[in-house]
């Protein structure tokens, strides 16, 4: 186990980049291990603060596979939260990441949330709102960060653009809604966390 | 596994998570960011993705505080943008931004506080765009249920509320909506928005008032009480509006509402003690008749407006919704959908009778004369269409039996019955021209008819009467014309509104019950119905015997007080028996009625009831159908008279004198029944003379002897004097009677104008004459004096005594006798009663008149005393008017008939008898008598000046005298023209003839000038002014020959004896002409104050029949001298008067029209005393006579300076070419006629005569001469016919008459 974490961790992802499934199989894997670690970056596995300016890798970002890209977004979502309050990356790279964030819960304004990647994109979807790391560019913004507003704009453009009318709590079973909406989040919580 | 939903749930919660989360942190918005998130608020976005729209508004819920401030701020900024200025916002946001606020407001309610008052500032732009846009959203947000906004911004509320009163229509219009809106959500909003809604009630646009009409309305069926009582009144005031749609939505409305609050909840009235006012309305609520109580009159008075479409409706809600109505109904017709509260109750037994306690109800709650009368005209309404569609019914039965037997075509075997719908058509007119309505004649279907039969009849319940009409309206296929036509004349004709049951149930009401309160509006709702529905009464008129057996007479049993009528309901009740009586089948019923009434008689108290009393006892005396009845009637009335013309009761200190002096006048009166055909009249005279002659000479004994010859009270004088005046005209109209009968000749009422009656001239002839004298004794002395001696009695009674008097007068006229011997001083008196100053007396006298004009065809010189009411009071005006041409338009028929029966008459007598008969009855006739009377009309001007205001009142005044003639004359014309004779009766008067009484009285050519002038506006065509070719004779009691044999030189030479009176009547001229203008333009003067009598005493006119010297006691008959001859001496002296004549001045000269007289500095100044202008031509004292002289002078070169000539042009007559004849009637007369010039040459337009002032000033060059000069150059005669031309070529006058 700890032998296992420890090849995620120490691994160089950079050398993965040429390779589509290798990488693919890792950021699953790192993906795994990294909603393990708890929300404290102090207590974060060894070779956890190496890995992190990797993960960023324009490479992987622009990766012109959707599915590394997707689950380079997840392990990013879920680096934040393990930084929180602070950030794993600079202002530039921290908005290359939000901009890989949006274009990928873009998604979800044609993707099912329970196809495969609808259920990836839902994931990314909720660490931004449960984490609140969508404040992220917001303090940028306020901060002066150049095209931090731009980025906001977009975040709720698109947060706006994914909903579609059977999102609603009021849609045709909007009567079950109430009751079952907190246990419809609970069971993805379970699910992505089991 | 999530299922699809729940994972959707969860993006909508992330997302709401991610969007809350960022606005938080950003403790704000930014203006981009806003509008990112509004786009989804957008309706079309809203409709694409509610789910987004969902997740906004969640969001926005959420992070309120945080947005509120700039969403404030960017709404307030784009609405200031509205007007089109450029701003920094998402222009698909500014462009829906009134339904993002509505969307905000459901979404952020809380924000409403901040943006309504930016919103209720659009309402102040001027465009009216952006205010309509700006009040339909405020409209929405005041109304919504999701907040309070009305609560929370009541100021902008308020200013909300004003746009009611906004120019724009559209706005206008919103707002009523909204009100309608907010008045169902919020009720107790009303108290807020009645006060600016009411306003809208008279908005100009009509669908606004409709609406508004409606919105009331509409909230008042279930909050009655919610609306004031003034709003009721305003809405009620819309029953009068100019447009029918608005008209209808009040009258429906209202009707309704008096139905559902007000009908419903009345009590039977068989069912009620009527002890008290209100009994039948116990259950009703006070606030609801305070606000509906006159309901049933704003619908009458609907009545009025003249279209069918607004009577129907009228008739419709009076049947079906203000009297009780049962039957249920699904909305076929507007006044007919009350599927409400009313005709949802459970069916109750006898609607009839509670349509009986609501006619009583409704009856009870008119209060006006006009109230009253509407609902008469109804009635009356209803029963000639009753009746005409009963003529069409049994026409149409005759016409079909007839075509079996003949096999005529259709056109040929219903042409009664086609003709009978023609009349039925011109009662109600049919808008659709093309309803092909004459099918109905040929109809197969029995089933039509025997339902038209029901239309007839009088005994149908309401529903049984509404089944038929829509069984009818059914079989005639209801979208039809026809059917619709018929379902009008069902509604017009039915027993809808009255059927012999609910009289039933009146009548035994009134035999039942404790009559107090309601007996006076029952015995006025049965005298009413009595008059203009007696068919209602067919067969159940014995139970008003009944009821009389009960009421009358006055027993001491308890059971006849308690129904005794009272003294004033009787009267009123007579009335109804008047009307009924004929339908009382049971004759032994009429005879115990005759009983009853007799016994009640006995017991009259007051002059008035008992005179009614007898009229109708009279009435049954002579039209009882059964000779045997009538005879017991008859008998029974004989008796009675007997007993209360002995000695012992017919006695001055009986406390009942007055009564008995009054009973016994009424029944030796001739009623106006008599006249109704020959059989009558005979049975009356007949009657009369049965009761008189036993007891004449007590009568006449007692009146002359005991009452007039002694010291009496003036009250016992008075009745004796009508009594006196009854017994003498009832004699002289039995005679009449009688002597028609003998000479087996058709009956006419013209009888006061047949001369071949030989009246026996011995028969109470002292009476007489002693009658006529006291009478006008009485009527010289203003009451003072009766029967030689001084009246002592106080002014009001002497005034009552002149009253009755003149009245009595006026009750001769129909007598043949009283016309052949009364004097031309008489005729004049009698004309001054008519002009005292005491309104009062002139309605009580011209209520005489017209009663003796409606009956009886009098001498035309009593024609003229209508004419004397022309500037009385509207309505005694209109009375007079009315009467006028009604006795006017009967004479034209006889004489049409009389000249008819001329043409085919072969005997030498009879055509002699014929042509006088046509003369005297030719109503042209009336024109001397009335210009004589004028001129000695004490508000004759004096016909020199006329500058005062009293001097142009009087000629406006002379002018509708001689109007009211003129129109009454062409009012009875149908093609034929009257002018020629009118013309050459008016030219006789100027030219040759003068006052046979008084020679100088100039005052009668002045009045003839003045309707000279007034009768040259009728002139329409050539034909007007054909000279008449026969004779006119003038009446030669008033008019004489000038014994010069030209009156103008008489009058020449009186006019040149006042200096100046050349511009003085040309001041005349224009006086005439502004007064006929100002008639014209002027509406209905009010009241006028009528002028002292015509005595000379307080003219200073010479009155023929004065006690000076010229009084004349020469008799006005015959009526006519037979001038034919004079005619024709008259004319061959004409034409050679005419050959020799000189050329002389003429009156060419006139005073432009724009030019205003000088008003005095003070107090008018006259230079003529105010009297006639006979007077004014004596007038000789040297010291005003130079004033005027000067003033004329004044004028003179006043005149000459505006016309831009010299005095002399004008002044001298020598100089003053002839007019020239420049209208087409006047060239067509004198092409017809070349030796004949047109009579009057004013005909011409008066501009042309201004304008021929000018064009003589300039032109004509003669030296000047002085002022004497000119009145010396121009005569008289030019002066009085001034406008009168002379031949061009010739310059010679030509003659007044040419003919």
């Amino acid at each position: 186990m700890v032998k296992e974490a420890k090849t995620v961790f120490d691994t160089n992802v950079t050398s993965l980049v040429g390779k589509k499934t290798e990488l693919a199989n890792y950021l699953k894997s790192l993906y795994g291990e990294l909603v393990k670690v708890e929300q404290d970056v102090d207590t974060a596995p060894k070779g956890f603060a190496t890995l992190v300016p990797q993960l960023i890798n324009a490479k992987i970002l622009e990766n012109p596979d959707k599915e590394i890209r997707l689950s380079a977004g997840m392990c990013m979502c879920e680096v934040l939260r393990i930084y929180v309050p602070d950030s794993p990356w600079g202002n530039e790279d921290m908005l290359r990441v939000f901009m890989l964030f949006i274009a990928l819960i873009r998604g979800l304004e044609t993707q099912n949330v329970t196809s495969p990647m609808g259920e990836k994109m839902l994931l990314i979807l909720k660490s931004l709102a449960e984490v609140q790391s969508c404040r992220v560019p917001v303090i940028m913004a306020e901060s002066g960060v150049p095209r931090a507003d731009d980025v906001m704009d977009e975040l709720f453009r698109t947060v706006i653009q994914i909903i579609r009318p059977d999102h609603s709590p009021e849609g045709k079973h909007g009567s079950y809604c109430p009751r079952c909406c907190s246990r419809a989040l609970q069971c993805s919580n379970t699910r992505w966390t089991s | 596994m999530p299922s699809l939903l729940l994972t959707g749930v969860a993006v909508f919660k992330y997302a709401v998570d991610i969007l809350s989360g960022c606005i938080e942190e950003n403790k704000g918005l930014s203006e981009g960011l806003l509008d990112i998130l509004l786009l989804p608020l957008l309706p079309a976005a809203k409709t694409e993705n509610s789910a987004a729209y969902k997740v906004v508004a969640t969001v926005l819920r959420a992070c309120a505080d945080a947005v509120q401030p700039m969403l404030c701020k960017v709404i307030g900024e784009m609405l200031c943008c509205t007007d089109g200025a450029e701003h920094s916002h998402n222009l698909e946001i500014s462009e829906e931004l009134y339904p993002l606020i509505y969307e905000l407001h459901r979404v952020l309610p809380q924000s409403m506080r901040d943006i309504l008052p930016l919103l209720t500032q659009q309402l102040k732009m001027e465009e009216a765009d952006i205010r309509t846009k700006a009040t339909l959203l405020l409209g929405k947000l005041y109304t919504s249920k999701v907040v309070d906004c009305v609560s929370e911004n009541p100021k902008e509320f308020k200013e909300f509320l004003g746009r009611l009163n906004d120019q724009y229509a559209l706005i206008r219009k919103e707002m009523v909506d909204v009100c309608v809106s907010l008045l169902k959500e919020q009720p107790n909003m009303v108290s807020v928005i009645e006060e600016h809604l009411v306003k809208r009630l008279r908005d100009s646009e009509e669908d606004i008032r409709i609406k508004t009409v409606t919105v009331l309305l509409s909230f008042a069926a279930d909050n009655l009480r919610g609306l004031q009582i003034d709003t009721y009144e305003q809405i009620a005031s819309r029953a009068v509006d100019k447009k029918f749609e608005v008209r209808k939505a009040v009258l429906v409305g209202l009707s309704k509402l008096y139905s559902r609050h007000v009908v419903a909840h009345l009590s039977p009235l068989d069912k009620v003690r009527l002890s008290d006012a209100d009994s039948l309305a116990l259950h009703v609520d006070r606030d609801v008749l305070k606000r509906l109580q006159d309901v049933p009159a704003m619908v009458i008075k609907s009545w009025g407006f003249p279209d069918t479409v607004t009577k129907h409706l009228v008739v419709q809600l009076l049947q079906e919704q203000l009297l009780y109505c049962l039957k249920k109904r699904n909305g076929a017709n507007g006044a007919s959908t009350d599927s409400e509260a009313a005709s949802e109750e459970e069916e109750k037994p006898d609607s009839s009778a509670l349509r009986a306690s609501a006619l009583v109800y409704l009856y009870s709650s008119l209060q006006s004369k006009e109230e009253f009368d509407g609902l008469t005209a109804i009635l009356s309404f209803k029963r000639r269409v009753n009746e005409d569609l009963a003529d069409f019914l049994s026409n149409r039965a005759t016409d079909v039996g007839r075509g079996r037997t003949s096999g005529a075509s259709d056109d040929d075997q219903f042409g009664n019955t086609k003709a009978s719908l023609q009349k039925l058509l011109q009662l109600i007119p049919l808008t659709d021209k093309k309803a092909g309505l004459e099918r109905i004649v040929s109809n197969k279907d029995k089933a039509i008819y025997r339902l038209l039969d029901a239309a007839v009849g009088t005994s149908d319940t309401i529903e049984e009467a509404l089944a038929h009409r829509d069984d009818l309206v059914k079989r005639l296929d209801s979208k039809t014309v026809l059917a619709e036509y018929f379902h009008i004349v069902y509604d017009f004709s039915g027993p809808l509104l009255c059927n012999s049951t609910m009289l039933e149930h009146i009548f035994d009401a009134m035999i039942a019950l404790d009559l107090k309160d309601y007996q006076s509006t029952l015995c006025d709702l049965l005298t009413m119905l009595a008059q203009v529905q007696p068919k209602l009464f067919h067969g159940i008129g014995g139970k008003l015997v009944d009821w009389l057996e009960l009421a009358v007479p006055l027993s001491q049993s308890e059971k006849s007080k308690k129904h005794g009528l009272r003294a004033r309901n009787m009267e009123k009740f007579t009335v109804t028996i008047l009307h009924i009586s004929k339908h009382i089948d049971d004759s032994s019923k009429l005879v115990a009625l005759t009983k009853q009434l007799l016994s009640h008689l006995k017991e009259a108290s007051t002059p008035s009831a008992g005179s009614k009393l007898a009229e109708v006892l009279l009435h049954l005396s002579i039209t009882t159908p059964a000779e045997t009845s009538r005879s017991n009637i008859q008998d029974l009335m004989t008796r009675f008279v007997k007993d209360i013309c002995k000695r012992d009761t017919l006695n001055v200190k009986n406390s009942r004198i007055t009564t008995l002096l009054s009973t016994l006048a009424s029944l030796f009166t001739v009623p106006s029944s008599a006249y109704l055909n020959m059989e009558v009249g005979r049975i009356c005279a007949k009657s009369l003379m049965q009761s008189l002659t036993p007891v004449r000479g007590n009568v006449m004994q007692f009146i002359l002897h005991d009452v007039l010859a002694k010291d009496t009270e003036i009250e016992t004088k008075i009745h004796a004097m009508m009594l006196f005046t009854a017994v003498v005209a009832s004699e002289e109209e039995c005679k009449q009677i009688q002597e028609m009968d003998d000479l087996k000749d058709r009956f006419s009422p013209t009888a006061a104008l047949q001369p071949r009656l030989s009246i026996n001239p011995a028969m109470g002839s002292a009476e007489y004459d002693g009658l006529v004298n006291m009478l006008f004794e009485v009527i010289e002395t203003n009451g003072a004096k009766l029967n030689g001696q001084d009246v002592d009695a106080s002014s009001d009674e002497q005034n009552e005594l002149f009253t009755q008097a003149a009245t009595c007068v006026i009750l001769l006229m129909k007598t043949k006798k009283f016309a052949d011997t009364i004097e031309v001083s008489q005729w004049t008196e009698l004309a001054n009663a008519f002009v005292v100053d005491n309104q009062e007396t002139r309605r009580r006298l011209l209520s005489a008149l017209t009663a003796v004009l409606s009956i009886h065809s009098v001498h035309p010189r009593f024609l003229c005393y209508p004419c004397l009411f022309a500037n009385d009071t509207s309505e005694i005006s209109d009375q007079a008017q009315s009467a006028l041409v009604f006795a006017i338009r009967r004479l034209r028929r006889t004489h049409d008939e009389i000249e008819t029966k001329l043409l085919t008459a072969e005997d030498t007598d009879a055509r002699s008898r014929y042509e006088t008969m046509a003369s005297n009855t030719m109503p042209e006739k009336i024109l001397p008598y009335l210009l004589y009377l004028l001129s000695y009309h004490p508000n004759f001007p004096s016909s020199v000046k006329t500058e005062t205001e009293s001097d142009k009142k009087a000629m406006r005044q002379l002018v509708k005298c001689v109007r009211s003639l003129f129109d009454a004359l062409q009012a009875t014309l149908r093609k034929e023209s009257n002018l020629p004779f009118l013309f050459k009766q008016i030219n006789q008067i100027c030219q040759s003839y003068v006052d046979r009484i008084d020679e100088s009285n100039i005052g009668l050519h002045f009045v003839t000038r003045l309707a000279s002038k007034i009768l040259q506006e009728q002139i329409r065509t050539s034909d007007n002014v054909q000279a008449f070719p026969g004779p006119v004779p003038l009446p030669s009691e008033l008019y004489k020959r000038s014994k010069a044999g030209d009156a103008q030189k008489a009058l020449e030479r009186t006019v040149e004896m006042v200096t100046g009176a050349v511009d003085a009547l040309e001041e005349t001229d224009l006086a005439i002409r502004q007064a006929i203008q100002a008639g014209k333009s002027r509406a209905r003067a009010p009241a006028a104050t009528m002028a002292a009598p015509l005595s000379p005493v307080a003219t200073g006119k010479a009155s023929p029949g004065s006690s000076s010297k010229k009084r004349s006691k020469k008799s006005l008959s015959p009526l006519f001298e037979d001038e034919g001859d004079e005619e024709e001496e008259d004319y061959k002296d004409k034409k050679r008067r005419k050959i020799a004549s000189k050329p002389r001045s003429s009156p060419t000269v006139k005073v432009d029209r724009s030019k205003k007289v000088a008003e005095p500095a003070e107090a008018p100044t006259r230079a003529l005393p105010r009297r006639s202008a006979k007077v004014a031509v004596k007038y000789a004292e040297a010291e005003e006579s130079d004033r005027e002289a000067e003033q004329w002078n004044e004028e003179a070169g006043r005149q000459h300076r505006r016309s831009g000539g010299s005095s002399r042009d004008r002044l001298s007559g020598e100089r003053a070419r002839p007019q020239q004849v420049t209208s087409s009637a006047r060239r067509s007369t004198t092409a017809s006629s070349p030796d004949v010039s047109p009579v009057l040459s004013p005909i011409r337009p008066q501009e042309e005569e201004e304008e021929e002032v000018d064009i003589f000033a300039e032109s004509l060059a003669v030296p000047r001469r002085n002022r004497s000069d000119a009145s010396e150059s121009r005569s008289a005669f030019d002066v009085l016919v001034g406008d009168i031309g002379k031949d061009d070529s010739t310059n010679k006058v030509r003659p007044i008459v040419t003919y």
